[in-house]
């Protein structure tokens, strides 16, 4: 006999919400792209999934967190891990060669003292994560920005990811939000989830900084949580403390 | 290309560089995965954010995939796979958080309470349920996808109808 509870629980699922259609559109279209370009790819010798690897990353292990985090190292060339192929698109881009998340100078980039770079407009519906995988996947395999993304003015008050009229737009001055007061430029990040042993985690970690993210399953991207100020294009801008030799 | 085309035939044609059959292919499972993936993070962007890395994943992979097996439960266990583990970093997710039955307005009232329980198990017990339940695993299976021991899968699943019967009023089968 079925216990009713187990069949209401599956119909209410069943009925429940179910994708939209941009996004069954969108899911579709990557299959397809992506059994048609296998064998590009396989040629370049690349695999689909190294745009997420760090190249020269720091291994930090949070302490009793839920996650062990792999973080850019500012010594780093770039925080994300680049192909000769990509390095050269960097290198070309008059947008991304000047990102101060991107290719870190011999100080912190400050929003302050920062010339504020041009924002990337999304299709409807992409959320903050998904811009951040594209943007970072695009980079990384040939130093360019996201084909599905426009370019637009630079977006004001410290912005990072807002709503407008045009779609959801993102900051490529510091699209992984700064720190508030201080004005500094946050780098990617990636993780491991919490559950994964901590030798089990380094191993991990260090794999991706030998061979790439493919080396590792269940690395992911970091997201970083943003303030109101950084997101909501109506909330008061986030307060920025002036820049002095002391900080 | 066939509506009749089965599973393993549009594999077979998406591994040749076929973009249509993996098209379609993509389009007959995304319904249930997304599905799956809502109800264990109960989160719209982050069930969005599971199905798509999800299926990029098992699109890129599809050459490992052992075609005297169904694709369905393959892609749908990658795709919860990543919904668990979205799930679990709740608090460090962005973005504009939503009731779980939004933009449902044709859903009764009774599914809205079934899913309104759902949503208040804890996710550990919850993503049992979806998986067991929802997505069909075997408990052995939803005990190699959680990577927990089969009896914690079978008690997790007791407690959470237990919680569910409770939150609904419904009296012990």
């Amino acid at each position: 006999m079925t216990d009713p509870v187990e069949d209401r629980i599956r119909s209410a699922v069943d009925d429940g919400p179910g994708p939209s259609h941009e996004l069954v559109s969108r899911v579709t279209r990557a299959a397809g792209e992506s059994v048609e370009r296998r064998p590009a790819r396989a040629r370049r010798g690349l695999s689909w999934r190294r745009p997420l690897v760090l190249a020269g990353a720091a291994v930090v292990l949070a302490a009793g967190g839920a996650f062990a985090a792999v973080m850019a190292d500012r010594g780093s060339d770039t925080a994300v891990p680049l192909t000769p192929e990509a390095a050269a698109g960097v290198r070309e881009s008059a947008i991304l060669a000047r990102a101060p998340w991107l290719v870190p100078g011999r100080t912190p980039g400050r929003l302050q003292t920062t010339r504020p770079l041009p924002s990337l407009v999304y299709p409807e519906g992409t959320t903050y994560r998904r811009a951040l995988n594209r943007l970072v996947e695009s980079i990384a395999a040939d130093g360019t920005l996201p084909d599905e993304a426009m370019l637009a003015p630079p977006l004001r008050n410290g912005r990072v990811w807002t709503r407008t009229p045009s779609g959801p737009r993102l900051s490529l001055t510091a699209p992984f939000g700064w720190h508030v007061p201080s004005g500094r430029i946050a780098f990617p990040s990636y993780a491991i989830p919490g559950d994964v042993p901590t030798d089990e985690a380094v191993a991990r970690a260090e794999a991706i900084q030998r061979e790439g993210l493919t080396a590792a399953d269940g690395v992911i991207l970091d997201i970083p949580r943003l303030p109101a100020c950084q997101r909501l294009a109506k909330a008061k801008p986030c307060k920025l403390a002036p820049v002095t030799p002391a900080n | 290309m066939s509506r009749t085309s089965s599973d393993g035939a549009l594999v077979a044609r998406a591994r040749g560089g076929d973009g249509r059959a993996a098209e379609e292919l993509a389009g007959r499972h995304v319904q249930t995965a997304w599905k799956a993936a809502y109800a264990i993070t109960g989160r719209r962007d982050l069930a969005d954010d599971a199905v798509q890395d999800g299926f990029e994943r098992a699109f890129s992979a599809l050459d490992r995939f052992d075609v005297s097996r169904p694709f369905g439960p393959w892609v749908n266990r990658i795709v919860a796979n990543r919904a668990i583990t979205l799930a679990s970093r709740g608090v460090q997710a962005v973005e504009f958080d939503e009731s779980l039955h939004a933009g449902s307005a044709e859903a009764d009232l009774s599914a809205h309470e079934v899913r309104d329980a759902l949503r208040g198990l804890d996710p550990d017990r919850r993503a049992v349920v979806v998986l067991r339940l929802v997505l069909g695993f075997t408990p052995d299976e939803s005990a190699e996808i959680l990577d927990v021991p089969v009896g914690t899968v079978h008690s997790r699943l007791h407690r959470a109808l237990a919680d569910m019967r409770r939150l609904l009023e419904v009296p012990a089968a």
